[in-house]
Order: C-alpha cells, then structure tokens, then sequence
C-alpha cells in the first residue's frame, strides 16, 4: 500500500514529540510502510549527525559591556524600588525628560566617581572593561551606600527617612576599616553640598548623620588607593564601556582581564585572584592567578592555572623567590604590592 | 546565584536590582545566542555585535517583561529580528560565510586537550566533519536554516518558534523538514551518510 507519507506526524515523531501511545502507533505503521519508513530514518539520522555539532563559544569580550549597562540597570532598578511613590520610568533607560531635582540628584551621586559597589561585584570582582565603578575592587563596604544615600535623597521632602542613618553610619565604619588595612588615613566626611534637598529628619534624630552625600562621597577616598593602582587600563576602558561601541571593546589586558581580592573580616587582603588569558600552542587558555597572604600580609603561596593545568607555587618557592612561574606571570611578595601594583598585560 | 534558578528566576532578581543575577541569565545563553547568530549570519564580527545588542536590549527591556514570557524565547526573538534586520541592511555574503565557519572549526578553542578529548584518530575525524557539517548548514536558505537552528540548537517549540518568526506553526513544520531533508542530502552528497532510499514525496 502506497500513501503520502504523514510528514507533520513524522517530523514530531522523529523530533520526540509525540505522545508515547501516538509514537507508538506511527512506528508500527512506519515498519510496514516504506515511504513512511525511508522518510522518518532520513529525518532522525540527519538530525542525529547534526546534533555533533557543537556550539561556538562566544567571546568574552562582549562581555563587557552589557554587564555594565546591566550593572547600571540593576543599581537604577534599586534605587528606584526603594522610595514609596512608583518608580520612575527614566531609571530603565527611558527618557530624562521627567527627572526632577530628586532624579539628579541620582544621577550626580552615581556619575560622581568610582561608587561603592553594586550588586555585580558583590563578591568582589573587578572586571576591568566595566570601567571606573567598578575598576577599584570595592572590599567590605556595605552594598552601594551612594545608591542607598541617592535613594534616600530622592525621597519626596517631609517623608520621614526611615532608614536613612544606618548607610551612613556603616560607610563611616568601612572607611575606619580600609583606612587600617591599607595604612591610609580615613579622610574625614567633609561636607559636601547636596545637589538635592536634603531629606528633612525629624526634630529627634542626630544632626551629623542627616546629610547623606558626604556618606556618598567618603568611599571615593577609601577607595583611591586601590583605585590608583587600577588607573591606566580602567580608565581606558571606562570611555568604552559607557561608549557602547563595540569594535572598540578589546581584551584590554590579556594576562588580567579581573581581579579580585579576598578579605579577612578586618579588611586585610588575604588573597587575590586574577583572571586572563595565556597564550598557548594553537591559541590561548584560561589563566587564573591565586595568590594567598598571610597576616603578616606577605606572600605563603599560590596557584597558577594555564588550562588545565594547576602549578603550584609553595612557601619554599617564595622563599627562594621563585616568583615567575610562569613567563610573565609574576607574584606579588606581600598583600600591599598585590594591591598596588600595576596589571601586567603581556608575557 | 544559584545556577540550578530558571532563567524567569533569574530575571525576576535582576528586576528587583540584582545585576549577578543577570550575569548568570547572560553567561547560560551567551554561546548558545552567539552560535545562533553566528550560523545566522555567518559572519563572526556581526554575531558578536549583534549578540551584544541582544543582551542589551534584554538589560533595557528587563523593566517590562512579565514572567509570562519565556525569557530564552524572547532572547532568541530579538536575536533573530536583529539578524533579520542586519541582513535587510545588507546582502548575506554566502561564500565569505562558509569560509568564516569552516575556519572557525578547524582552529582548536583550547590548546591543551583535556584527558576526556576524543582520541587522536577521533579527534581528526570529527575535525574533518565539522567544517563540513558547518558548510553544510550554511547552504540551507536562511528561513529553513533559522527555524532548523531556533529548534534544534536553540531548543524552542515550535508555537515558539512561529513567534519569534512570524510565521505560522505548519509552514515551521515544513521548513525545518526541508532544512532536514535538505542537510540529508548534502550530507549524502558528501558522503557523510550513505545515499538516501528511494523515498515517497518529495518537497514540494
């Protein structure tokens, strides 16, 4: 018996579709029918040889800068959740038109300078093609205080800040911090004028810690240190990043394209890990770089990975100054030169 | 993060202002929007960018999705309309495509094989294969290969797909049975698989 081959049926078949009792019934049919046969053997071998082919990855790159705008989203999206009255529609990317003083007044906090971290690099991370805001590896300071003082700030004048006192007194605590663990003094909250209204806090509450900006300001201070040492490629990228261009997005640094530190719970740098690309025979491998301090900030030991393979560096290689594992790959001796010294881009 | 979360979890943090949660979004899709758009369009430059743009307009249109829609769907919606776009703009150049392609598979991403590889005479094979699977796939006509890659590779239903593409579900039925059909037969041709049987119906 010879019929048109029941194609739709056939292509669900032989893509998995079908209920079990309904496949069931089709191969039956499709044993004793050779158009119905030949068709479907042709549809799932195709589809069998093609399913070897693997996806292409895709280069980090890109990366970059959608992270930053998502970065940027997610702080406006915060922000913006945060007073009572609805969020503006601006904050998502739409149109600057309806700002009022209390939208700037976001938007002079959050271009002001390197702010205190979002949500991204809560663990941390400093991705260099994010640029500046991201560029200074943010520590133990609490998440985003500039976005939290901006919030507040926006607030319509005359609604009670609940809240609002606790962001400044923890950014004032993580400057005491800082200042310690790096050997630099804590710059004092000078005042700085409020782009905006200040929120009106009710008659009770403690002056000095009224004025939100300046806790906004203080981790610029806290954080020029490292930022310093960040500086040339994150001020490259910077221009990049929020340019949104992509042919100008390189890998800017293919040896440490993030880096990243680990605290103890008194700020002092234990650990940095730093993230590249090595070159190898045929290409390039991932590259991580873990470097482990002590308390006494200096160098016991590392982990190096080209690929797949993990070298160790020991307290003895240290010792020995051993400190190049691999050619261009250099360890730094203690916690501050890890966090001063400069990204080397090339082997 | 947890990296187990749907991805409609995931965007629903992100809304509420957590950016990791979008890196994780961003990371699970990456290669494979950027694979789709590279066999798309078959240029690498214009994947990348147009792989960027997809993510961007998914940071930008985070505010306004609503968990109704499945957010791989609508990723490869706009993935696909901005190839579409792209290429309204200007002439897919089919022979630079191939060559792009069949580079790009014959260049190992990481050097050193882990111990899992494939053996050598494998490894040779399916390198052998690749190009040509690739090239393979690159000679289907974009409309049978969009819907052939947004359902095989991509992973999407085919009501899905009739969404993203604007057509409606039997003519995506028929194209991803011609593409199949099709790849059959360059394949054949290639002598991939063996020659196809005498079979009932052609495509019309």
């Amino acid at each position: 018996m010879t019929h048109e081959p029941r194609r739709d049926e056939l292509l669900d078949l032989a893509l998995g579709l079908l209920e079990p009792a309904e496949a069931r019934a089709l191969e039956t049919h499709a044993a004793g029918c050779a158009a119905c046969r030949a068709e479907l053997a042709a549809l799932r071998q195709t589809r069998e040889v093609l399913a070897g082919l693997p996806p292409i990855e895709a280069p980090e790159r890109s990366a970059a800068v959608v992270l930053a705008a998502a970065r940027q989203a997610a702080e406006a999206a915060e922000a913006a959740r945060r007073p009572r009255w609805a969020a503006p529609r601006w904050v998502w990317g739409g149109t600057l038109g309806l700002a009022g003083a209390a939208a700037l007044a976001v938007l002079v906090l959050r271009f002001s300078g390197p702010t205190a971290p979002g949500p991204l690099s809560d663990d941390r991370e400093a991705l260099l093609g994010q640029g500046a805001p991201t560029a200074a590896p943010p520590g133990d300071a609490p998440p985003s205080p500039a976005k939290v003082a901006a919030a507040e700030s926006s607030k319509p004048a005359g609604e009670p800040p609940a809240g609002s006192f606790a962001p400044a007194r923890r950014a004032k605590q993580a400057v005491g911090i800082r200042g310690d663990a790096l050997g630099v003094a804590a710059p004092a909250p000078v005042s700085v004028p409020a782009p905006a209204p200040t929120p009106v806090a009710p008659a009770s509450a403690p002056a000095p810690e009224r004025a939100s900006p300046p806790a906004a300001q203080a981790p610029r201070a806290e954080l020029a240190a490292e930022a310093k040492a960040m500086a040339p490629p994150a001020a490259k990228m910077s221009a990049r990043a929020a340019g949104a261009d992509a042919d100008a997005v390189g890998p800017p640094c293919r040896l440490e394209q993030r880096r990243r530190f680990s605290r103890d719970a008194t700020g002092r740098v234990v650990g940095r890990v730093r993230e590249g690309r090595y070159p190898a025979e045929g290409g390039e491998v991932p590259l991580t770089v873990e470097e482990r301090f002590g308390p006494d900030g200096r160098l016991l030991g590392a982990t190096v990975r080209a690929g797949d393979q993990p070298l160790m560096v020991t307290e003895a290689d240290v010792a020995a100054g051993r400190l190049e594992p691999l050619p261009g790959v250099v360890l730094a001796r203690t916690a501050a030169e890890a966090v001063s010294v400069a990204p080397r881009c090339e082997p | 993060v947890a990296a187990d979360e749907t991805d409609e979890q995931l965007m629903r943090r992100f809304q509420r202002g957590e950016a990791r949660a979008f890196e994780t979004l961003m990371l699970r899709h990456r290669t494979p929007v950027y694979s789709f758009l590279l066999r798309l369009t078959g240029e690498r430059t214009r994947a990348e960018d147009l792989a960027q743009e997809t993510f961007l307009r998914l940071v930008r249109g985070a505010a306004t999705w609503e968990p109704r829609a499945a957010v791989r769907t609508w990723l490869f919606t706009i993935a696909r309309n901005l190839a579409v776009d792209a290429a309204r703009r200007q002439v897919f150049r089919a022979t630079e495509s191939l060559d792009a392609t069949a580079d790009d598979c014959e260049r190992p991403r990481h050097a050193p094989p882990a111990a899992t590889d494939p053996g050598p005479d494998e490894a040779a094979e399916a390198a052998q294969l690749r190009p040509k699977l690739e090239a393979a796939l690159a000679s289907l006509p974009v409309e049978q290969r969009e819907v052939f890659l947004l359902r095989e590779h991509a992973g999407l239903s085919f009501p899905e797909i009739a969404e993203a593409t604007g057509v409606n579900e039997n003519t995506v039925k028929s194209r991803v049975r011609y593409a199949l059909l099709a790849l059959r037969e360059r394949l054949a041709a290639e002598g991939i698989v063996a020659a196809a049987a005498p079979r009932g119906g052609g495509a019309p």
